[in-house]
């Protein structure tokens, strides 16, 4: 009875965590970390338990409705993309509302795999991290070379000759090879030699990811000029239950992956799982990548619960690791009834908050909303890992613009986790290090 | 279809996205946006962005910080920490591991190295060391229950060994705690509290200590060299306390060195020499035996050379050892090293072991048996023509007896008693068990040289029922029955012992504190202490730390893996507000 | 296959050499190469082959100002210049992008019965190949005759819309005109030459387990080929025409797909534990319980292609062509 108690504090954060994930960029792991520095300087902040449930609620919450600003607050201009991303499209085909829908019933799907495996979590995963404790250099490995060598070419169809045509080809590959170099350097930097002050390490790689992921996408929603047609709010969606399970079932593939595995994202899971279930329509990409990233955020964060396995995965289990241990099978199931609670509320914001978003893009000229996003990154940074935080972001960004400028992808600027990690592992880091003179 | 402006060309109308020359018809396309050099300024910043970064921090020196500083936001900071090594290390050679503790003004923190940089640190020779100085860099792993250093190359460790200075043992006091010292003594015993813990007790003319050899030192160094009793050593060694006495512990087995000079321990004294200040000093002696005599716990017996008398103390189990031990008579010469002590006001030498009594053959005729001061019943005892010792008195028929009826008078007789054992408890010299036969209750004291003879000991538990034929003997006014063989205790009926039930995980709670408890599950995590591991277990109900010390896991070490299932038995325990067990027993079903 | 069916697949293959296992656990990166492997005949293709072929007959129409009829005279021209000179042509058909998720479709067909080519100009696409509703428009289509044998080839349109357009080879092969669809694809890349030269150069380079894996890694990409409509030259130099494949799958069907990356994943998952120091897993409930649902799935896939495929009756030229345009069409790719 005593764990009914905590069900106020995961509503809480889930309803934080909705009006936080509308702030384009904005992570549910930084506003985790502001709780996390209060609960460790302020002794009677909140219980420990407590503060787990409310980090369980934000996350959930997340999860589900970051792709409010992900779909209606990034869209491209056609003078500077070639490649438009599915949740664009339907921006663009005034369908917004739709992919934000199926996003969502991608994520409930994931909420009820999650709920389904729980019972079997732990022998499961206890035999295959047992199995693989030893290898995990080498299959780290093995997908960054799947990443940097199934990356398909931009381009390449015109040139008068074969190798002018091969150049064009491999301009953006060879760019997309570069940036998980350049970012695989940042990443060694961070790793041995990071500027962010000491007592924040825990915050290492948010400048990082900020100058990676986040500021490059602001600066292109503010020089772009693209204009979002009228949003229609659909009232019945275009996916049948047949698409739907399949959307689902290679999500939770991707997903589970990416939220066992250690370094691996949730992008990167979904990437992996959409190449292995073959995936080409738009519906079934939306539907998978809604329970991916579900699943890879929440499912890292239950892991974490798992009795005896104690296992740290992701930015949210590995801040809390620091201060609070769960005990018991007992908060473990809370933690799944949790999720399954907080999953359905977060799914019923999601379709609130969805026409809010339709509203607002259509009131306000969303260059504002990136001006005042970048501003708040900066400062977030600046807050969290002082000037030595915004020299990392200052670094980061043009390697995180150059995949939106060339063509290549995105997720490549993963380097910043993948090398350095997979080097560790190798036993090459510090030797790594030591040719770039930081040891 | 609509599109922005530049992103179609003037020339031939083909849609050309972000490109800045058509590649249908080769025309310039003016852009809104200079995307053509935006793209070149983007990649040449970010190449120089990463080279400024790589030189600007690569001339900056790694950050230092105390330990009493490390807390939950500083994971994965990479520190350089300095201090001292105050434990380990501890090496595990399959997992290529070695971990040791670093302390500071501000706290105390365990370093690890594993795989490469554990090759490295042991191919410089850079084992960090109980007592070294040390300056380590690393990474922080910052978790709620432990905090770790992890060492992530040998280059960026630095140690200075500690200087050893030369101290007799007596002087070695809380303020040595951590010091590298140097003792001279000889090895009085050598002995194996568990698996991988090797104590050899030096003693010198001051006193005794006992010196820790972890076996991680010589899987790291290489064996101890070869030391025998009484063998004449130096010894090396950082002075710890284990229970409040002193110990050294080796940092390394060639701190140990043989010494060409006999009997460092304690240097031959006169009788007369020997007074109150030397107490507790260890002292030889020679002289003459002038009277032995039994007691309950032993033998006295009073030496004398030409400068005065002494007593000298045996207990029963350092007689027993004693090889000629029946030579111990009146006019024997002896030499004995052993401690001083005052009892009653009176000086008694004490050996504590048999190797350090040495006696010769007595010349005089003028024996006198060792229970002269004892009574006998004579009118009552059979002929001794059997009895295998003939320094005994003969002795009557033991007679069966109720506790009840058993008192202080009956001192001396020889008694059969058949009772329930009702507790057991263990003493330096053998065992204690009360036993009760529903008349009353008495002390059943078996000696450890019987005790080492009896085939049935384990048996010998609560609820076990004994028949006895012993000496009644009265000690600190209780009585007691001793046996003098092995066959003198008989199991009549062994205890019954209660079916252990085997419990669930999630129901072992405080409620359980100090009690035995059986549990099965499997083991998800192993991690290494100082003295043993931490195996976690966890079935359908819960998860729950057993402590395993490094007697109980070294059997069966090879078997321990995550994934294994066991059966535990042990104590309910609290340790650090966590509940856990503490390991009797683990088996494999 | 996809190209992480091939890919796992070689590190599978990795897996079964028990020192590369354990040297794996030791630190080294050597069962990667199984995954270079698995993924390289296709790398080389799509990465090099493709942009290496010179056309000789270069297709790249205006969108505005489509002429078909000038097209499909082009094309038979050149089918019979093939006939008249015997030398091969490269016929490479261009796409028109007009945006960046908008294509304009046209689609030839080569009318062997009749003595044709045919083309035709489509509706718009996006890059799903979904089309934009009502934007087909009424266009005069483009007829020429061909004047040379013909073997029978794929029968209906080929459309031309998204990202790169097919390339076809037009050969005098049979005393007849034979035309290859996508030729670049599937020929020194994917032939028992190219396992043996990777497995070489890993070899030498790494050791002979290395070469091992790498050489044998290639091998299950090519042999995996095997198992569709359009096979590969197997015995590239000394042959020149690829084979036909045991059209058992498409290359894109998923399940077949979902069952070899995940047969492989146990695998590879099941090699790692025997050749640990201490296995766990039983062999028997692996394999015999938790691995099931994989070949049940794969048995239900299989019958209801049968079925499929009875009804349907689809001619083996276009399986292959079918198979080819789905290995060149890129998977939506973030």
């Amino acid at each position: 009875m005593e764990y009914l108690a905590l069900v106020p504090y995961a509503i809480a954060g889930t309803l934080l965590a909705s009006i936080l994930a509308l702030i384009p960029a904005l992570h549910v792991y930084n506003i985790a970390g502001i709780f996390i520095l209060l609960a460790v300087s302020a002794q009677n902040f909140m219980g420990s338990n407590e503060l787990a449930m409310l980090l369980v609620g934000m996350i959930v919450g997340y999860a589900m409705l970051n792709t409010i600003s992900a779909i209606f607050l990034g869209a491209p201009d056609d003078s500077t993309i070639f490649i438009v991303l599915p949740g664009q499209k339907y921006l663009l085909m005034s369908r917004g509302y739709e992919a934000t829908v199926l996003t969502g019933i991608g994520a409930l799907g994931g909420v009820l795999i999650l709920i389904v495996l729980s019972p079997f979590a732990s022998t499961i995963l206890g035999t295959i991290r047992a199995i693989m404790l030893p290898h995990l250099h080498w299959i780290l490995g093995v997908i960054i070379v799947y990443m940097l060598m199934a990356e398909w070419p931009k381009g390449g169809d015109r040139g008068a000759t074969g190798l002018a045509r091969l150049w064009d080809a491999w301009k953006g590959l060879g760019i997309g090879i570069l940036t998980f170099i350049l970012s695989g350097i940042l990443g060694i930097v961070l790793m041995y030699k990071s500027p962010v002050p000491l007592e924040m390490s825990f915050q290492n790689l948010l400048p990082a990811f900020v100058g990676l992921f986040a500021v490059p996408w602001v600066l292109e929603n503010i020089l772009s000029g693209t204009e979002i047609p009228k949003q229609h709010i659909a009232t019945t969606f275009d996916a049948p239950p047949s698409m739907i399970a399949r959307g689902i079932f290679s999500g939770a593939l991707g997903g589970l992956f990416a939220a066992f595995f250690p370094v691996v994202t949730g992008g990167v899971g979904g990437y992996l799982a959409g190449h292995a279930t073959a995936q080409r329509d738009d519906r079934v990409f939306i539907i998978s990548q809604g329970a991916s990233k579900f699943l890879y955020y929440v499912g890292a964060f239950l892991l974490f619960f798992l009795p005896a396995a104690r296992i740290t995965k992701g930015g949210m289990a590995g801040m809390l690791a620091t201060i609070y241990t769960p005990e018991g099978a007992g908060l473990y199931y809370t933690t799944v009834a949790m999720i399954a609670l907080c999953g359905v509320l977060a799914f019923l914001l999601l379709l609130g908050y969805a026409r809010v978003a339709v509203w607002l893009v259509q009131k306000v000229n969303y260059r504002y909303i990136s001006f005042v996003t970048l501003f708040l990154l900066v400062a977030l940074v600046y807050f969290f890992t002082g000037i030595g935080g915004i020299a990392i972001m200052l670094v980061a960004t043009p390697i995180g613009w150059l995949p939106v400028l060339w063509g290549s992808r995105r997720m490549n600027c993963l380097g910043v986790l993948l090398v350095p990690i997979t080097l560790n592992l190798a036993g090459l880091g510090p030797t790594v290090a030591q040719w770039l003179g930081l040891l | 279809m609509q599109h922005q402006v530049g992103a179609t060309c003037p020339s031939c109308g083909r849609f050309v996205g972000p490109m800045e020359k058509c590649p249908y018809c080769g025309a310039e396309i003016k852009k809104r946006l200079p995307l053509k050099y935006l793209r070149l300024a983007c990649l040449v910043l970010a190449i120089l962005g990463i080279a400024i970064l790589v030189y600007a921090v690569s001339g900056a020196a790694t950050r230092t910080t105390t330990i009493g500083n490390i807390g939950a936001t500083m994971n994965y900071a990479y520190v350089r920490l300095e201090g001292t090594v105050t434990r380990g290390p501890s090496y595990n050679p399959d997992q290529q591991s070695l971990r040791f503790y670093i302390s500071d003004q501000s706290g105390e923190i365990q370093a690890a190295s594993l795989g490469e940089v554990t090759e490295q640190l042991i191919a410089q020779n850079k084992i960090p060391t109980i007592g070294d100085k040390i300056t380590a860099e690393g990474t922080l792993r910052v978790r709620d229950d432990f905090t770790t250093l992890n060492l992530s190359t040998a280059d960026k460790l630095q140690l200075v060994p500690p200087t050893a200075s030369e101290i007799a043992i007596q002087d070695i006091g809380a303020d040595d705690e951590l010091r590298l010292v140097s003792v001279r003594g000889d090895v009085r015993e050598i002995r194996q509290p568990y698996q991988g813990l090797t104590l050899i007790t030096l003693g010198d003319a001051s006193g005794e200590l006992d010196v820790a050899v972890n076996a991680d030192i010589e899987k790291l160094y290489g064996a101890l060299p070869s030391v025998e009793l009484g063998d004449s050593v130096q010894v090396q060694g950082i002075v710890t306390f284990f229970r409040d006495s002193p110990q050294l512990l080796l940092r390394n087995p060639s701190d140990l060195q043989k010494l060409d000079i006999d009997n460092t321990a304690a240097t031959v004294n006169k009788i007369g020499d020997l007074d109150a200040s030397r107490v507790n000093q260890r002292v030889q002696v020679s002289g003459q035996v002038e009277r032995v005599a039994k007691f309950s716990q032993g033998m006295r017996a009073v030496i004398a050379d030409d400068s005065g008398e002494i007593t000298l103390v045996l207990w029963k189990n350092i007689y027993d050892e004693i090889p000629n031990a029946s030579e111990l008579q009146k006019g024997a010469n002896i030499t004995v090293l052993g401690k001083l002590s005052e009892y009653r006001g009176e000086l008694e030498i004490v050996p504590n072991r048999a190797s350090d009594v040495k006696i010769s053959a007595a010349l005089a005729q003028n024996i006198e048996t060792p229970q002269a001061n004892q009574t006998a019943a004579p009118n009552t005892t059979p002929e001794p023509t059997n009895t295998p010792r003939p320094t005994r008195e003969p002795t009557a028929a033991p007679v069966a007896r109720t506790i009840a009826s058993l008192t202080q008078a009956d001192k001396d007789a020889r008694v059969i008693v058949q009772a329930k054992i009702t507790r057991a408890s263990e003493f330096s010299q053998g065992m204690r068990y009360t036993l009760d036969d529903g008349t009353g209750k008495i002390i059943l004291l078996i000696w450890s040289d019987v005790l080492a003879k009896l085939s049935n000991r384990n048996a010998l538990i609560a609820g076990a029922e004994v028949r006895v034929t012993g000496k009644l003997d009265v000690f600190n006014d209780t009585l007691e029955v001793i046996p003098e063989n092995a066959k003198d205790v008989e199991l009549v009926a062994a205890a019954v012992i209660p079916t252990v039930v085997v419990r669930t995980i999630g129901s072992i709670s405080t409620d359980d504190l100090d009690q035995n408890v059986s549990i099965q599950g499997t083991i998800s995590e192993l991690q290494d202490f100082s003295a043993g591991k931490y195996v976690t277990l966890q079935d359908d109900s819960g998860t729950i730390r057993v402590t395993v010390f490094k007697q109980i896991f070294a059997p069966i070490q090879d078997k321990l893996a995550i994934g294994a299932q066991v059966s535990v038995r042990g104590k309910v325990n609290v340790f650090r507000g966590n509940l856990e067990i503490v390991a009797d027993e683990i088996t494999f079903p | 296959m996809k190209g992480i069916s091939h890919f796992i697949t070689g590190v599978a293959v990795g897996t079964f050499f028990p020192d590369a296992v354990q040297a794996a656990a030791a630190g080294s990166f050597v069962l990667v190469l199984g995954g270079i492997g698995g993924i390289l005949p296709d790398f080389l293709d799509f990465r090099f082959a493709r942009f290496l072929e010179e056309p000789d007959i270069l297709i790249d129409p205006h969108p505005a100002e489509f002429e078909a009829q000038k097209i499909a005279n082009e094309i038979a021209a050149g089918i019979d210049r093939v006939g008249e000179t015997r030398k091969k042509l490269i016929l490479k058909c261009n796409t028109m992008r007009l945006g960046p998720d908008w294509w304009q479709q046209y689609s030839l067909k080569f009318d062997t019965k009749n003595g044709y080519v045919i083309v035709k100009l489509g509706p718009i696409v996006n890059t799903s190949q979904i089309p934009l509703p009502e934007s087909e428009r009424i266009w005069p289509e483009g007829r020429a005759k061909i004047h040379v044998p013909l073997l029978p080839t794929y029968g209906e349109f080929t459309t031309v819309d998204i990202f790169s357009g097919p390339s076809f080879a037009i050969e005098w092969r049979n005393e007849r005109v034979e035309i290859d669809f996508i030729p670049w694809h599937r020929q020194y890349s994917h032939s028992f030459f190219m396992a043996l030269l990777f497995g070489l150069v890993c070899g030498l380079l790494f050791g002979v387990t290395a070469g091992l894996i790498g050489g044998l890694a290639v091998l299950a990409h090519v042999l995996e080929d095997q198992l569709g409509y359009l096979g590969s030259n197997l015995l590239w130099p000394l042959t020149k025409v690829r084979s036909t494949g045991l059209k058992l799958i498409h290359a894109t069907d998923a399940i077949p797909n979902f069952f070899t990356v995940g047969t492989s994943v146990y695998i590879i998952l099941f090699n790692l534990d025997r050749f640990s120091a201490q296995p766990i897993l039983d062999p028997i409930f692996f394999w015999g319980v938790l691995w099931l649902p994989f070949p049940i799935i794969l048995a239900y896939f299989f019958y209801n292609k049968i079925v499929t495929d009875r009804a349907k009756r689809v001619s083996l030229l276009e399986q292959q062509e079918a198979d080819l345009i789905a290995e060149t069409q890129e998977v939506v790719d973030a």
